[in-house]
C-alpha cells in the first residue's frame, strides 16, 4: 500500500512521521494539490499511490470568506475538483474540517459549525456515490486533545504548518489507526464474560439485585460498558458469552434488573456453564461456522485470559484494563483495532440477528431426516437486480469470504464494475427461508467470452443447505439461453476452502485438468444432470 | 538554555550533542533543513517549556543567538 498526503497547507511533519510506518509518497511542497492530481508528470502521478489522503484546512481553503453563502459556493467548487480527479483504481480518505484561529468575531458564532457540518454533508454525498472514498475523522481527535495542543501559531506564522509536535502526533496517529482498518481483516465475532466484564461484581455471591450496574458510580462504568458493546453490535459484529455462572441466575437478570442494555437476543451464541471456556468457545465457533481466527475474547480473569491464549492461539485476547474508569473507552477502542470497516454494507447490521435465527434453525432441525429439514425451512431464493448496494456487497463477499469460494478472487467494486463493462454476467441471489432474511449470499460471476465460470461464492450462513445447486441450475439455464452450450469451471485451493473442494464434481461437472492445487472442470449444458435443492424461486 | 536547545538539535537531527556548540550555524549543519527547525522550535516550546518569540526564531542563525532570546516559562 503506497500512500499520499496531500494538503494546501504544510503538513510535511506528518508525512515524515508516517513515513516510518508506511510506504508514503515523499512531499514535493504543499498548495497544488489539484495540479498534483491532474499533471500526468507530477511526483504524485509517478509515484502512483493507491491511497490519497486529503488534510484540507478550510481557513485556507476559504481565504477569508465568512459568509455562509460564499463558503457554500467555494466548499461546492473543492469538491467538484475533488470530482474532476477522481479515479476507481484509489482509495481517497477526505478528512473532515475545524478551523484553527476561528473565525473573526463580527461573524454569526453559528458560521463555523454550519461550514463544517456543509464541508461534511458534500463528503457523505461523495461516500455515497463512491465506494472508494472515506472520511478522515480528525475533528472528533483534535477536539479530543483540544485545539490549544494540536495546533500551533507560532509554527503556521513560521512555515505554513498548521499542528504542534504533539498535534502531528495526534493527526498521524488518527492516519495510522484508518490504513491499518484499510490492511487488515475484520474480526466477526466479540466474545464476552460476565462478571466484572459486562457488570460490576459476580453474580452467584451478589444476586441480581447485588452486582453493580446502574447510573451511578462502577454502576454506570458498566451501563456505559453494556452501551459501548450494544453499539459495537449495531456495527454488525456478532456477540456471544462464555461465562462461569448458573444459566438460571443469568436468565433472572435479564428478566429482572432494570439496566440491562444487552438483551438475550443480541447474543447469537451463549455457553453458561461451568464447563472450560476453550472447548466452549470451540463449540461456538462450530455452531457459528466461523473459524477461530475471527474470534475476540474478553475476560477479566488473567486465567481465563491465558488458557484461551494458550489452547486457542488464533482467537485475539486482548488485555483487560486495570483501572474500570478505562474499561467503556476500552470497548470502544478493541471495536476500532479490530472489529472496524471501512464501510458498513447493511448486510452486517442485521448479522447478529441472523446467527440468532441459525440457533433456532438447528434447534428447529431436531427429529427430521436431512431432507424433510431443508424442506421444513422453507427456503426461498430471488436473482436480484444489481444496484449500487448489491455490488457493494458483491465486492464485500469477494473481500471476506473464505470456506465456500471456489477461486478466492479478491475483487473489489472497481474491478466488478470493469467486469461487467466487458460482458462478465454477474449473478447474485437473495434468500431468505421461514425463520428470516439472509440477504444477498451467493454470487456467480462469469466470463461469457471464454465460457467459464470465473468466481463462485456463498456465505456460510446458507452452507449446507443445497442453495448452490439451485443457484448453478439458474446460472446454466441463463447462459443455455444466451447460446452457450459448454461451461467451464474451476477451483483453486487455499488454506480455507477445502469445504467446497468436490463441489463441481458433486454438481456433475467432469474433470479436465488437474494440479496439486487447482482443478479444472466442464459441463455440456444441454446435458445438465437433475440435481436436487429445496428452493423455490421467489 | 544553551544546552537545552543543543539538546533539541541533537534529537531532530539524530546527532551527538557533543558536535554542537555556542557557534554552530544552525542552517550550514549537514542535512538540516527548515522543517527540521520548525521541529526543533516547536519541541523547545511543548518538552522543554522554552519560548523563543516568532521574530527572534526566524532571525538567530547560530546556538548562541537563539540561546539569548530564549525564555523559561513556567
Amino acid at each position: 500500500m503506497k500512500v499520499a498526503l496531500l494538503s494546501n497547507v504544510n503538513v510535511d511533519f506528518v508525512i515524515r512521521t508516517l513515513t516510518g510506518n508506511f510506504d508514503v509518497v515523499p512531499s514535493t511542497g504543499y498548495g497544488d494539490v489539484w495540479g498534483q492530481l491532474l499533471n500526468p508528470n507530477s511526483n504524485l502521478n509517478r509515484e502512483n499511490p493507491n491511497v490519497i489522503i486529503f488534510l484540507p484546512d478550510i481557513e485556507q481553503i476559504l481565504d477569508g470568506c465568512y459568509d455562509f453563502a460564499g463558503a457554500v459556493t467555494i466548499i461546492d467548487e473543492w469538491f467538484s475538483r475533488f470530482d474532476s480527479v477522481i479515479s476507481r483504481e484509489k482509495d481517497y480518505y477526505i478528512s473532515d474540517v475545524i478551523f484553527r484561529s476561528g473565525i473573526p468575531a463580527d461573524n454569526d458564532s453559528m458560521i463555523e459549525s454550519d461550514i463544517c457540518a456543509y464541508w461534511l454533508k458534500l463528503l457523505e454525498q461523495r461516500m455515497a456515490s463512491h465506494v472508494n472514498v472515506h472520511c478522515l475523522k480528525l475533528s472528533s481527535a483534535i477536539s479530543e486533545h483540544g485545539k490549544i495542543s494540536v495546533f500551533s501559531d507560532k509554527l503556521w506564522y513560521m512555515g505554513k504548518i498548521p499542528y504542534s509536535n504533539e498535534g502531528t502526533k495526534i493527526v498521524a496517529g488518527v492516519i495510522s489507526d484508518t490504513l491499518a482498518i484499510l490492511g487488515r481483516t475484520p474480526k466477526k465475532v466479540l466474545v464476552l464474560d460476565l462478571d466484572n466484564t459486562i457488570w460490576g461484581g459476580v453474580l452467584g455471591e451478589s444476586g441480581v439485585e447485588g452486582i453493580e450496574l446502574s447510573d451511578d458510580h462502577i454502576g454506570a462504568v458498566f451501563k456505559k460498558v453494556q452501551q459501548n458493546i450494544k453499539a459495537v453490535s449495531n456495527a454488525g459484529v456478532i456477540l456471544a458469552i462464555i461465562s462461569k455462572n448458573n444459566e438460571s441466575d443469568v436468565q433472572e437478570v435479564w428478566r429482572k434488573h432494570p439496566h440491562m442494555i444487552l438483551k438475550r437476543e443480541d447474543f447469537a451464541a451463549v455457553r453458561i456453564n461451568w464447563n472450560d471456556k476453550a472447548d466452549n468457545m470451540r463449540e461456538i465457533a462450530e455452531e457459528l461456522n466461523l473459524g477461530l481466527d475471527s474470534f475476540v475474547f474478553i475476560d477479566d480473569m488473567p486465567a481465563e485470559r491465558d488458557n484461551i491464549k494458550a489452547r486457542l492461539p488464533g482467537v485475539t485476547v486482548p488485555d483487560f484494563p486495570e483501572k474500570k474508569e478505562d474499561y467503556p473507552a476500552f470497548i470502544e477502542g478493541v471495536f476500532k483495532q479490530y472489529f472496524m470497516k471501512t464501510r458498513l454494507a447493511d448486510e452486517d447490521r442485521a448479522k447478529t440477528r441472523q446467527y440468532a435465527e441459525n440457533a433456532m434453525r438447528k434447534e428447529a432441525a431436531k427429529g427430521l431426516t436431512y431432507e424433510e429439514f431443508l424442506s421444513s425451512l422453507k427456503l426461498e431464493a430471488e436473482r436480484v437486480e444489481l444496484d449500487d448496494a448489491k455490488l457493494d456487497r458483491i465486492a464485500q463477499m469477494h473481500g471476506k469470504t473464505n470456506q465456500f469460494n471456489l477461486t478466492t478472487k479478491r475483487y473489489t467494486r472497481q474491478d466488478i464494475e470493469r467486469m461487467l463493462e466487458n460482458g462478465f454476467r454477474i449473478y447474485a441471489y437473495n434468500v431468505r427461508d421461514k425463520f428470516g432474511d439472509y440477504g444477498l449470499v451467493a454470487a456467480v460471476v462469469v466470463d461469457v467470452k471464454n465460457a467459464e465460470i470465473d468466481s463462485f461464492l456463498m456465505s456460510c450462513r446458507v452452507m449446507g443447505k443445497l442453495v448452490e445447486n439451485y443457484v448453478i441450475d439458474d446460472v446454466e439455464k441463463d447462459l443455455l439461453n444466451l447460446g452457450l452450450n459448454t461451461l467451464h469451471a474451476k477451483y483453486i485451493r487455499t488454506a480455507k476452502n477445502s469445504p467446497v473442494e468436490k463441489l463441481f464434481d458433486g454438481l456433475g461437472y467432469n474433470v479436465t485438468a488437474k494440479t496439486e492445487n487447482e482443478t479444472c472442470y466442464e459441463i455440456d449444458l444441454n446435458r445438465r444432470p437433475e440435481r436436487k435443492f429445496f428452493v423455490n424461486e421467489r | 538554555m544553551k544546552d537545552e536547545i543543543i539538546a533539541a538539535l541533537a534529537k531532530v537531527t539524530n546527532q551527538d550533542p557533543a558536535t554542537f556548540s555556542e557557534n554552530t550555524v544552525i542552517k550550514d549543519i549537514p542535512g538540516f533543513d527548515s522543517l527540521q527547525y520548525v521541529m526543533m522550535i516547536s519541541d523547545l516550546q511543548e518538552s522543554r517549556h522554552i519560548e523563543i518569540p516568532l521574530d527572534k526564531a526566524i532571525e538567530a542563525e547560530t546556538v548562541g543567538q537563539l540561546a539569548a532570546f530564549a525564555v523559561k516559562v513556567s
